[in-house]
C-alpha cells in the first residue's frame, strides 16, 4: 500500500505542477496577488508529494519489495543496508526521481525564502520551475516509472552492479544533482525576469545566492566524482575526460561564469544581456548532460535510434527548454538598457576576461563531448575524443585564465589600474617565479612543463592572499589593526580569496602528480621488495577470504620507509558471485598530501601476483583544493548582503567583492 | 587616457573576438590532429592504417590467445575475417576475457604487432562495445547464436546503457 | 479501501494548497501590497549607495569613479521607487472571477487529472510485499535454496567446466527470476553435457524470460533444436507458436497452435493459454474463459515475461501459463514452488519412490551441492526403493562409485 501510495502521490505532483506553471504566471500578468499567491504553497506540497514518493520507493528497497519491477532489478536481500539505499538512485528511474525530488526542493526552498522578491518575480520563478517540474515527472511517469509491479514477484532481486557498491555511489549523485538542478532555479530567474520584462541589479542580487549554492554543490559532486573513480576503478586516474563526466563539467565551467558575470550585473547594472543568457544556457548544459547521460546516446548512438521513447522524451524538453528560452531572449534581450559603463582595465573588465576565456574553454568541452557522437550520426565514423584533444584545446586556454585570476580583484571598479596592480603583486609574482626556478633546477631540462605548471599554481594561490594581505594592510599599520580589518573584511571577500586559492591548489595537485607521479608494474613473489618514491613495499602473501555477497583474494603488502614500518596495504581481487563479476578493490595509504596506491592484477603460480603500485605526490590537493573552493563559495552565501530576508540598511562592512 | 565610449566598446570586443578566434582555432586543430579513430583488424590488415598512428583496436579477444608473460599480456584480436597480435603491459581490466570483445588504444609497430597503452573495458560482464558490435555486423560475424558470446553481450550492451557506470579506461600505462 | 482514503486525504491536501491563498480576503491581500510602497529593490539601492563609501574606504574604487557610481545607483534607485509607487497605484484589485477559476481548477482539475492517470498506470490493488513478511512461513526453506545456490555459485566459480553444476543451477537462477544467468547456465551445461531436448528447451525458455516474453531468434533456434532431439515435447512447440505469433506469421501460428491442442488432454495448466493465444488470433475456441489473471496490472512494460522469473520452474509444462496460474496460487503454494528443486524431488522420492533416473538426478544434485552425508543416504534409499530392479542397481552402484560416495 505505502508504494501505490508513493505511486498516487507521483501523480499527484504532477497534477499540482500543472497548477503552478498556468496560475502564478497568470496572476503575474494580471497583478492578481492571490493567485500570484497560490505558487508558494503549491511548491511546498509539490515538493512534499514528490518527496512522499521518494520516500515510499525508499521503503520498498529497504524491505526487499521485489513486487515492485525496479526494486527486482536493483536490489539483493543480501544487500547490505546502506547500498539499499543508494540502490534508489543507482538506476534509472529511481535516479530521474532524484532529479525530480531535488527540483521540487528548489522550488520550495525558493517559495520559503523568496519573500524579499518581488511578488510579480517570484510568482513567474515559481511558475518556470513548474514548468520544468510538469516536464520530468511526465518523463518519469510515463517513460521511466519507478512504480511499476510484478503481479507474481520473484523471491530474489538482481542485485546492483558491484563495482557500483561503494560509499562514493551513494553520496556522488544527489551532490551532483544538487548542482546540475540547482541550476534550474537561475534558469527560472531568467525566464521570469524576460517575462516580466525587468532585469536590473537587484535581480542580479536575488539570484545569487542560487548561483552559490548551485555551484558549491555542484564542485563538490564533480571533485567527490573524481575521487571515487580513482579508488574505484584501480589505476589511479582522477580525470578521464569521458562524455559523463563533461556532461557535469560543461554546466560547472558555464555557472564559474555565470557566478562572476552576475557580480557586475549586480555591482554595476551592466553585462545584463549577457548574464542572462548565461543563466539559460548554464542550466541547458545541465539539461543537455541529462539527455546524454540518461538516454543512453552515449553508449550507442544506434540502440538510441531503436529504442528511442527516453532519449526522445529528454530531447523534447531539451528542445523546448532551449529553444523556447533563447526565443525568448531573443524577442525580449534587445530592450534592455544599457547599464554602467567602465574601462577595459578595471574589475568589469577583468570579470569579462574571465567570462570570455570560462565559455570558450566550456565551448571546446562541448565540441569534444559532441563531435564523435555527430560524426557517428552523419559519416559513421567511430572515433575517440580523448585527453589529447582537451589538452590541446582546454589547457591552453585555461593558462592564460589563470595567469589573470590575481589581477582581477586588485583592480577597481569602472577603472583600474593596471600598473598599481603589478606593483602589488610584485611580491606574489617574485615568488612564484623563484618556486618556477627552483623546480626547473631540480628537474633539469627533461621536463619544461613541471616548472611553468607549478610556478603558474604558486602564482595563483600568493596572489590570491595577497590581496587579502594587502586589504588589511599587513606590515603597514600596527598587527591589531590589521586584525580588526581583516574581521571587518566582507566575507564575500573572503570568499573570493578561498575561491582562488583552492583553484590554485587543485592546479598543483594535477601539475605534481602529472610531473612526478611514479609507477611500477611488476610480478612479485612472496617477500620480494620493491621500492617506490622512496617507499618500500614488501609482498607477504596473498589470502582468500569471503565477503557478505562475493569472495576475494586479499594482497598483503608492508610500506616501510628506510626500515620503518608504516602501514599494511591491502589490496584486493574481488568476485561477486551473484553477477560473477570481477572487480578490483585497490588500497591507498596518505602521507601529508601524497598517497601510495596499490592495486592487484591477476594472481600467478606459486603465490607469486602482478601488481601495479603508484606514488602520487600532492595528489590529494586536487581535491583538497576542490574542498578550499567550496568553503569559499560558503563564505560568499554567508555575506551579509546575500542572507535571507530584507537586505537591511548597512551600517558596518557593506560587502564589495563577492567571490569572483 | 581618455577613451571614448565607441573605443571601449570596439576595444573590447576586440579583446573578445581574438579569444573566440584562438579558441576556435585550437579546437579546428586539435580535431584534426588528436582525435582517434577506431578501426577493426580488417581495417588494419587492408593497411588503411599508416604505421605510428594512434589507432583504437576494436574486436574479440581470440579464444585460447592469451599469453601472459610476467606483466606483459600478448593477445589475438579478430573479427572474424582479420586477425591482429597485440601486446600490453600492465595490469588488464577485470574483464579481460578470451571470446569477449576489447577495444584497445595504441599504435601499430613495424613489427606489424599492436601496441596497446590503453586497454578499456565497461564494467559489466555483458558489455560489448559498441563500435566492435557494429565493426563485427559489418564483417557478417554478427550472428544470433547460442554459443556466441558476441550475440549475448550486445543485446544487454544496450540495456546496461542505462547503468550508472562509467565508462572510464580500467587499465593504463603512462 | 484504506488505500482509497489515503488518496483521498493526500488528494485534498494537494486542493488546500492551492485554496488557502485564494481564500485569503482580498481586502488583506491589497493591504499588504499597499503596506509595501517601497518594494524590495529600493531597499537593495539604498544598501548599494551606503556600500559605495566602504568601497571607498578601502580603495576598490576611486573617488571620481565612486561618484559617478553614486549618481548612477541614485537614478536606479528614483526609478525603482517611482515605478513601485506606479505599480501600487495601478494595481487592479484582485479579481474574484480569476479567483473562482482557479479555485474550481483545485477542486476538479487537481483530482481529474490524477485520479484517471494513477488508475492508468498504478496497480491500486497490490499490496506491499516486503520480503520479510513473504518469508515468514517457511523462512528456512528460502535460506536453505539460498544457500545451496550459492554454494554452487562458489563451486562453478572455482571450477566453470563443472557441467552438472551449470544444469543445476540453471532451474534455480528462474525461480530466482535471473533469467539472464540462467540462459547463459543452460548454455553452458549444453556446451560442457552436451545437448538434450530438455536443456534446449529450458535455454529457450530463460531466454525468452530475460527477453521481456519475447521469443528471440536465439530463442527460437534453442527450441527448434529441442523439438527435432523430442519431436513430442510440449514446451518447445508452445513457445514456437508463441514466437510465430509475435512475428505475425498468422497463419502458420494459428495452426501450430491447433497442433499443440490437438495433442492436449485438456486439463493441461497451458491449455487455456495457448485456446487465448488462439482466440487473439482470432480463432474460435470452446473455451472462453477469461484467463489474464486478475490484479495483474497493465502498466507499460508489464508484459507476460516479466515475472516470468517466479513462476518458471523445473516442472514440465510451458512457463507462461504457470506464471498465470502462479498469480491464483496461494502464498503457501508460492513458498513449497520456491522451496527449490532438490529437496522437493527428494521429499517425493522419499514419499513415492521414483525411476532411476530421478534417483540419479536427486544423488548427482546432492552431490554437486556438496551434500554428502545426504548423498549416501540418498544412495542407501535408491537401492532400497530399487530392489528388485537389477540394472537400476548397477546404474546407483557406477554412479555412487563415480562421485566417491561409497560409504
Amino acid at each position: 500500500m505505502i508504494v501505490e501510495l508513493g505511486h498516487f502521490a507521483l501523480v499527484l505532483a504532477l497534477a499540482l505542477s500543472i497548477v503552478q506553471s498556468v496560475v502564478p504566471v497568470w496572476g503575474a500578468r494580471m497583478r492578481d496577488e492571490r493567485l500570484m499567491a497560490v505558487a508558494a504553497p503549491v511548491a511546498g506540497v509539490q515538493f512534499l508529494m514528490v518527496g512522499l514518493a521518494f520516500a515510499a520507493l525508499t521503503f520498498a528497497y529497504l524491505t526487499s519489495d521485489f513486487s515492485v519491477l525496479n526494486v527486482w532489478q536493483n536490489s539483493h536481500s543480501d544487500k547490505p543496508l546502506i547500498y539499499r539505499i543508494s540502490g534508489v538512485w543507482g538506476n534509472h528511474e529511481g535516479s530521474m526521481l532524484l532529479w525530480v525530488l531535488i527540483l521540487a526542493l528548489f522550488g520550495a526552498l525558493v517559495a520559503a525564502f523568496g519573500r524579499t522578491m518581488p511578488a510579480t518575480l517570484k510568482a513567474n520563478v515559481l511558475g518556470v520551475q513548474g514548468w520544468i517540474s510538469l516536464a520530468f515527472l511526465s518523463f518519469i511517469l510515463f517513460t521511466s516509472n519507478p512504480f511499476i509491479r510484478i503481479a507474481n514477484p520473484p523471491m530474489e532481486g538482481q542485485d546492483l552492479n558491484p563495482i557500483l557498491q561503494d560509499v562514493g555511489l551513494a553520496i556522488h549523485p544527489p551532490l551532483l544533482y544538487l548542482g546540475y538542478v540547482g541550476f534550474s532555479v537561475t534558469f527560472s530567474f531568467a525566464a521570469a525576469a524576460l517575462l516580466d520584462g525587468r532585469i536590473d541589479a537587484a535581480w542580479a542580487r536575488w539570484v545569487r545566492p542560487w548561483i552559490l549554492i548551485a555551484w558549491i554543490f555542484l564542485t563538490l559532486g564533480i571533485a567527490m566524482g573524481s575521487y571515487w573513480a580513482y579508488y574505484e576503478l584501480g589505476w589511479g586516474g582522477f580525470w578521464f575526460w569521458d562524455p559523463v563526466e563533461n556532461a557535469s563539467f560543461m554546466p560547472w565551467l558555464a555557472g564559474t561564469a555565470l557566478l562572476h558575470s552576475a557580480l557586475v550585473m549586480e555591482k554595476r547594472d551592466a553585462l545584463k544581456v549577457w548574464t542572462v543568457l548565461l543563466a539559460i544556457l548554464t542550466f541547458s548544459l545541465s539539461l543537455l548532460g541529462t539527455f546524454l547521460v540518461r538516454s543512453g546516446v552515449l553508449t550507442s548512438v544506434h540502440a538510441f535510434a531503436t529504442d528511442p521513447s527516453r532519449g526522445v522524451f529528454i530531447l523534447a524538453i531539451l528542445a523546448i527548454f532551449i529553444g523556447g528560452s533563447l526565443s525568448l531572449y531573443a524577442w525580449r534581450a534587445p530592450m534592455l538598457k544599457q547599464g554602467g559603463i567602465f574601462a577595459p582595465i578595471s574589475r568589469e573588465g577583468a570579470l569579462i576576461l574571465n567570462n570570455l576565456f570560462l565559455t570558450a574553454a566550456c565551448a571546446a568541452v562541448l565540441v569534444g563531448t559532441l563531435y564523435p557522437l555527430a560524426l557517428d550520426v552523419t559519416t559513421g565514423d567511430k572515433i575517440s575524443v580523448g585527453a589529447p584533444f582537451f589538452n590541446m584545446t582546454f589547457g591552453p586556454l585555461m593558462i592564460p585564465l589563470l595567469l589573470a585570476i590575481p589581477f582581477g580583484p586588485f583592480l577597481a571598479w569602472k577603472r583600474g589600474d593596471l600598473l598599481g596592480a603589478a606593483q602589488r603583486l610584485m611580491v606574489a609574482f617574485a615568488i612564484a617565479i623563484v618556486i618556477a626556478l627552483v623546480v626547473a633546477w631540480v628537474e633539469g631540462a627533461a621536463n619544461v612543463m613541471a616548472p611553468i605548471g607549478i610556478g603558474i599554481a604558486a602564482w595563483v594561490m600568493i596572489g590570491a592572499v595577497s590581496e587579502i594581505v594587502w586589504r588589511v594592510k599587513l606590515g603597514r599599520i600596527p598587527l591589531g589593526q590589521s586584525f580588526s580589518r581583516a574581521a571587518g573584511l566582507p566575507r564575500s571577500s573572503w570568499g573570493a580569496m578561498l575561491g582562488h586559492f583552492g583553484m590554485g591548489a587543485t592546479m598543483l595537485g594535477i601539475v605534481a602528480v602529472t610531473a612526478w607521479q611514479q609507477e611500477v608494474i611488476t610480478v612479485m613473489q612472496p617477500g620480494e621488495t620493491r621500492s617506490i618514491g622512496g617507499y618500500d613495499l614488501t609482498f607477504e602473501g596473498l589470502t582468500p577470504s569471503t565477503g557478505s555477497n562475493y569472495r576475494e583474494d586479499v594482497g598483503h603488502f608492508s610500506l616501510r620507509k628506510g626500515g620503518v614500518m608504516l602501514a599494511n596495504m591491502e589490496p584486493a581481487k574481488r568476485f561477486y558471485m551473484a553477477r560473477q563479476m570481477p572487480t578490483t578493490e585497490s588500497a591507498i595509504e596518505t602521507f601529508g598530501f601524497n598517497q601510495v596506491y596499490v592495486s592487484l592484477g591477476d594472481a600467478k603460480d606459486g603465490g607469486a601476483v602482478v601488481m601495479r603500485a603508484y606514488y602520487k605526490p600532492l595528489v590529494t590537493l586536487i581535491w583538497l583544493g576542490a574542498v578550499v573552493m567550496v568553503i569559499g563559495g560558503l563564505f560568499s552565501l554567508s555575506d551579509r548582503r546575500l542572507r535571507v530576508g530584507a537586505p537591511r540598511r548597512a551600517h558596518h562592512a557593506a560587502a564589495a567583492m563577492p567571490a569572483e | 587616457m581618455a577613451m571614448t565610449r565607441k573605443q571601449r566598446r570596439l576595444s573590447m570586443i576586440g579583446g573578445a573576438g581574438a579569444v573566440l578566434a584562438v579558441a576556435a582555432g585550437l579546437i579546428l586543430y586539435a580535431l584534426k590532429d588528436e582525435i582517434v579513430f577506431f578501426q577493426s583488424p580488417s581495417d588494419v590488415a587492408e593497411h588503411t592504417v599508416p604505421h605510428g598512428q594512434r589507432i583504437r583496436l576494436g574486436g574479440l579477444v581470440k579464444d585460447g590467445s592469451i599469453d601472459r608473460q610476467g606483466e606483459t599480456v600478448r593477445f589475438v584480436v579478430t573479427d572474424g575475417a582479420a586477425d591482429l597480435s597485440a601486446t600490453y603491459t600492465g595490469i588488464l581490466p577485470d574483464l579481460f576475457r578470451e571470446g569477449q570483445g576489447v577495444v584497445a588504444e595504441g599504435t601499430v609497430g613495424n613489427d606489424g604487432i599492436f601496441h596497446a597503452d590503453t586497454v578499456l573495458a565497461k564494467h559489466d560482464e555483458n558489455y560489448m562495445p559498441k563500435e566492435v558490435v557494429e565493426a563485427l555486423k559489418a564483417r557478417g560475424e554478427w550472428q544470433m547464436g547460442a554459443d556466441n558470446p558476441a550475440a549475448k553481450g550486445a543485446p544487454a550492451a544496450d540495456k546496461t546503457s542505462q547503468a550508472e557506470t562509467p565508462s572510464a579506461p580500467a587499465s593504463r600505462t603512462n | 479501501m484504506m488505500i482509497w482514503f489515503l488518496f483521498a486525504v493526500l488528494t485534498v491536501a494537494a486542493a488546500l494548497a492551492i485554496l488557502a491563498p485564494l481564500a485569503r480576503r482580498s481586502n488583506a491581500a491589497e493591504e499588504e501590497g499597499q503596506g509595501r510602497e517601497n518594494g524590495p529593490d529600493v531597499a537593495i539601492y539604498k544598501d548599494q549607495l551606503t556600500e559605495i563609501d566602504r568601497d571607498l574606504d578601502r580603495g576598490v574604487i576611486e573617488p571620481e569613479d565612486a561618484e559617478a557610481a553614486r549618481a548612477e545607483i541614485s537614478r536606479r534607485l528614483l526609478k525603482a521607487a517611482r515605478s513601485d509607487r506606479d505599480d501600487a497605484a495601478t494595481r487592479p484589485r484582485s479579481g474574484s472571477g480569476r479567483a473562482r477559476i482557479a479555485a474550481a481548477l483545485a477542486i476538479v482539475g487537481v483530482p481529474l487529472v490524477s485520479v484517471p492517470l494513477y488508475l492508468a498506470l498504478g496497480s491500486p490493488s497490490m499490496p506491499d510485499a516486503p520480503l520479510a513478511a513473504r518469508l515468514m512461513p517457511s523462512d528456512d526453506g528460502f535460506h536453505q535454496f539460498k544457500d545451496l545456490v550459492a554454494k554452487v555459485e562458489e563451486r562453478l566459480a572455482r571450477n566453470p567446466g563443472d557441467g552438472r553444476g551449470w544444469d543445476v543451477i540453471a532451474p534455480a537462477y528462474m525461480r530466482m527470476g535471473r533469467a539472464g544467468d540462467a540462459a547463459k547456465a543452460y548454455a553452458n551445461a549444453i556446451r560442457l553435457l552436451g545437448e538434450n531436448a530438455p536443456r534446449r528447451a529450458n535455454q529457450g525458455e530463460a531466454i525468452v524470460a530475460a527477453n521481456d516474453g519475447v521469443v528471440t531468434a536465439e530463442a527460437r533456434e534453442a527450441f527448434e533444436r529441442a523439438v527435432k532431439l523430442a519431436p513430442g515435447m510440449v514446451k518447445p512447440r508452445f513457445y514456437l507458436a508463441l514466437g510465430l505469433g509475435q512475428e505475425g506469421k498468422k497463419d502458420e501460428a494459428i495452426s501450430a497452435w491447433q497442433t499443440l491442442l490437438k495433442d492436449a488432454q485438456g486439463n493441461e495448466a497451458w491449455v487455456p493459454m495457448a485456446q487465448a493465444e488462439l482466440r487473439e488470433l482470432g480463432v474460435a475456441t470452446p473455451d472462453a474463459a477469461p484467463v489474464r489473471a486478475p490484479g495483474v496490472a497493465s502498466a507499460p512494460g508489464m508484459s507476460a515475461g516479466t515475472g516470468n522469473g517466479a513462476g518458471a520452474s523445473g516442472m514440465p509444462g510451458p512457463s507462461a501459463a504457470d506464471v498465470r496460474a502462479a498469480g491464483e496460487m496461494s502464498a503457501q503454494d508460492r513458498q513449497a514452488m520456491i522451496r527449490g528443486m532438490v529437496s522437493q524431488l527428494d521429499e517425493r522420492l522419499k514419499a513415492e519412490g521414483g525411476s532411476v533416473d530421478e534417483w540419479v538426478r536427486l544423488v548427482r544434485a546432492l552431490a554437486v551441492l556438496g551434500e554428502r552425508d545426504q548423498a549416501i543416504d540418498a544412495v542407501k534409499r535408491a537401492r532400497a526403493g530399487l530392489a528388485g530392479d537389477q540394472q537400476g542397481l548397477t546404474t546407483i552402484d557406477a554412479l555412487a562409485t563415480q562421485l566417491g560416495l561409497e560409504s
